[in-house]
């Protein structure tokens, strides 16, 4: 068998790949613009001929067998999400962004200071502005052998309120300040008690006037 | 810290109206086109009703199970896909072309029992014209006739027939076009001779 190709190719290289016909070139060229999927009325009219021949309907042995398989089906599943109402506020005169930043650096000093204060000693000094306290929770109660071995305050929620002016005609921010206080208590054996209490604050954030 | 970010949580909810004559009417209205596909598909009236009854199982499981993404009007070009797809299963289960050329009898047998199960009504057209309208699709190249009979029956688009087969819209067009042509062809000689309405 001789590896020599040369004539063979030379022949093949005289031929001439046939040319595009005028139907193809005017169909590549519809494709390429995006027009080839638009008919002409011509298409269009023995389109519309072809469908005045509608497709038989279906015997009611089946349509009645297809309806048993579906019947337990709801016919329409409409997926919507739904935001629960959210709390209603005064909106704010200003642009509450660096508002609810003050706020919230605020509480989180708040909850940083808690935690190097002795915990037990006095309750009541706690720095408190406005407070309207839920009722507490309480998961065991502790007795005198317990001893506080953890504390966690939990910035639960943040909500600007609205603006208030003061007699000295400075504008203020309200801002109400959620928390949920965990106190751990250890006692002598390693039982732990946790107590948890939310609590609300209200907050006066000075605003800018301008 | 132990932090709680105040996110307003979301909620699904489902609008559901369990009434069967919806589905009735659906089934009514879409199932003769989901139905002439399937027998486009095949190659007799049980196989296209098996597999068009497979393909709506499926889709109900699926929108039972809260898994079918879309709503209604995603329904058909999920049945038309799943019908396809059943069909060429059923295809290669079969082997139906070879039993074909080894059961002549049987094969006459279906077409006597086609005859009886017209794809198309016979009030929409005289029956000289639907019989000619329906073997003439029938000899047509097969995804010349299911691009037709999506596009004219099922109303698609060239864009949804492509997602349906596989192929680009453009390949959809051309098939169609080849299809009309041919089916013109073979309409022709009917029409001239005053046989056919179309």
């Amino acid at each position: 068998m001789t590896s020599d190709h040369s004539i063979l190719e030379a022949e093949l290289r005289e031929l001439t790949p046939t040319a595009l016909d005028q139907a193809f070139l005017n169909r590549l060229e519809e494709s390429a613009e995006g027009t080839w999927t638009e008919l002409s009325q011509q298409e269009i009219r023995f389109e519309n001929l072809l469908r005045r021949a509608s497709p038989a309907k279906l015997d009611s042995a089946f349509l009645a067998h297809l309806e048993t398989l579906v019947q337990d089906v709801p016919f329409t599943t409409v997926e919507k999400i739904v935001p629960f109402p959210k709390p209603v506020t005064v909106a704010p005169a200003r642009a509450s962004r660096p508002v609810w930043g003050a706020a919230a650096a605020v509480a989180l000093i708040g909850a940083a200071t808690a935690l190097i204060m002795p915990v037990g000693k006095s309750p009541e000094t706690t720095p408190r502005l406005l407070t309207a306290a839920p009722p507490s929770s309480i998961s065991s109660p502790a007795s005198g052998h317990f001893v506080p071995a953890g504390f966690n305050r939990g910035l639960s929620e943040v909500h600007d309120e609205g603006v208030v002016w003061k007699s000295n005609k400075q504008p203020h921010s309200v801002v109400r300040v959620v928390y949920k206080d965990l106190v751990t208590l250890k006692d002598g054996s390693g039982r732990t008690v946790q107590v948890e209490q939310p609590r609300v604050e209200y907050m006066l954030v000075p605003a800018r006037a301008d | 810290m132990d932090e709680e970010h105040p996110v307003a949580p979301l909620s699904v909810v489902s609008e559901s109206a369990p009434d069967p004559s919806a589905w009735r009417e659906w089934l009514e209205s879409h199932g003769p086109k989901m139905l002439l596909f399937a027998r486009q598909q095949t190659r007799s009236l049980e196989d296209a009703k098996d597999i068009f009854q497979d393909a709506l199982v499926k889709l109900v499981e699926k929108v039972r199970a809260g898994e079918f993404v879309g709503g209604e009007e995603a329904w058909q070009p999920y049945l038309y896909t799943a019908i396809r797809r059943l069909a060429i299963d059923l295809s290669r289960k079969d082997d139906r072309r070879k039993r074909r050329e080894d059961n002549v009898t049987a094969d006459a047998e279906t077409e006597q029992y086609e005859a009886f199960h017209p794809w198309f009504e016979s009030e929409s057209s005289d029956d000289e014209t639907r019989a000619q309208l329906e073997n003439s699709l029938k000899e047509l190249p097969e995804k010349f006739a299911e691009v037709i009979t999506m596009k004219i029956w099922g109303e698609r688009t060239f864009a949804e027939i492509g997602e349906t087969l596989g192929i680009s819209q453009n390949t959809a067009a051309s098939r169609y076009r080849y299809g009309l042509e041919a089916l013109k062809r073979s309409l022709g000689g009917a029409r001239r001779r005053g046989d056919l309405s179309i």
